[in-house]
């Protein structure tokens, strides 16, 4: 198998084993894996890209610090979204005490900062929209397909077109999306989906 | 008109998302009328998937963004790498092999080789045993283990990596090992002690 493919289907758990053993591209599928979670909660704190830089960072390193301390690798997701959450809170308290020292001086209106809605929704939404794709990516691919068809493509196919794309026969698409929808189930009641 | 069988999951995830024709909507309606648990259940479920993904913020980080966390990974490892005062290359105290039998002694069947490292404050003693040609046991014990910090392991390098865990008295074990010259990596907490090239077998 080819070694990249290899290090993508690692669980959390055995890629912060590997980052913990110093392996390179453990830690590179583990940024690319949170990454977009991490950037997309803090575009919806408003913060500025460079501030979106700082927050990955400082995540980054928070991280790197407590692999060795992360006690359920498990619930990786839940402790990188609230890591992000917190950074990000850090950075709008700093840039409103400078704001506030700028409005003494100034007497300019203060920008709008912070997020449009709860802080801790943002970070909420996040890990659970990360937990349906990283529980779609733990599926073969044609269940991957199958469950794409049937939650997200907004062509819709029906199962004549499902049987054309996906070579299989119209009578075994239903048996067959529904033990996919089970496994998935399944892997998402794992993660702790149901209970967040 | 009541449906005779409950809808799948599936048919309730399309109703959720009104891909149905209206005759199937309504039987479906129908039946959620009726005060099915189960299908409400699922229903839920579903509507719960849908929503996790249309409010999902993930966003693909710029590329700038992946590299700079690159960096910081290969920074941290230069500075854990360069703390050479954590990481210890034990030195061999004994081995059985370098005891000479008597003369006209045969070698005890089961080619069992006893070695002892020290790396202050630690000593690591091996038995390394024949289980059959071509394959070996290696257990081992850190002493002393009450110096040991919690989730200590061991990794042998031969080809490939394994782990093994230390337990509270600092024992380990690894079996199935190929002959060959293998490397030992300890992991206890802070410090770290390598044990290069042991011969096995």
């Amino acid at each position: 198998m080819n070694p990249n493919k290899q290090v993508k289907s690692w669980t959390d758990t055995k890629l912060v084993r590997e980052c913990r053993d110093g392996d390179g591209a453990a830690w590179d599928e583990l940024i690319c894996r949170y990454g977009p979670m991490i950037y997309g909660i803090s575009r919806r704190f408003r913060l500025t890209p460079e501030d979106c830089v700082d927050v990955f960072g400082q995540v980054c390193k928070i991280l790197l610090e407590n692999l060795a301390k992360i006690k359920s690798t498990e619930r990786l997701a839940g402790y990188v979204s609230t890591t992000t959450q917190r950074a990000c809170l850090a950075v709008i308290r700093d840039r409103e005490r400078q704001q506030r020292i700028s409005q003494l001086l100034i007497q300019n209106e203060p920008e709008p900062m912070g997020p449009e809605t709860d802080p801790e929704e943002i970070a909420r939404a996040a890990l659970r929209g990360h937990m349906v794709r990283r529980a779609l990516d733990e599926q073969d691919e044609r269940c991957r397909k199958l469950l794409w068809f049937l939650f997200f493509d907004d062509g819709q196919p029906d199962y004549e077109e499902i049987s054309r794309r996906l070579q299989m026969p119209v009578a075994s698409i239903g048996p067959t999306r529904s033990r996919c929808l089970e496994r998935f189930r399944k892997t998402l009641s794992k993660m702790g989906f149901c209970e967040e | 008109m009541i449906m005779r069988t409950e809808p799948s999951l599936e048919l309730l995830t399309l109703f959720v998302r009104g891909r149905l024709d209206q005759a199937t909507m309504d039987e479906i309606k129908s039946h959620l009328a009726t005060n099915c648990k189960k299908c409400e259940a699922q229903m839920q479920w579903a509507k719960t998937i849908l929503e996790a993904a249309g409010n999902d913020p993930s966003e693909a980080p710029p590329e700038n963004m992946l590299a700079a966390g690159r960096r910081i990974f290969a920074d941290y490892e230069r500075r854990r790498n360069e703390t050479n005062s954590r990481i210890f290359h034990a030195i061999l105290m004994f081995d059985s092999a370098w005891i000479p039998l008597p003369a006209g002694a045969r070698a005890p069947a089961s080619g069992q080789r006893r070695l002892l490292f020290a790396a202050e404050p630690y000593e690591i003693d091996l038995e390394i045993s024949r289980i059959h040609r071509g394959s070996f046991d290696l257990l081992g014990q850190v002493l002393p283990a009450d110096r040991l910090p919690l989730s200590c392991r061991a990794t042998l390098q031969q080809r490939g990596r394994k782990t093994a865990p230390l337990d509270t008295r600092g024992l380990f074990a690894f079996d199935a090992v190929a002959p060959g010259i293998a490397g030992l990596t300890f992991h206890l907490g802070e410090q770290t002690i390598k044990l290069s090239r042991v011969r096995i077998g």
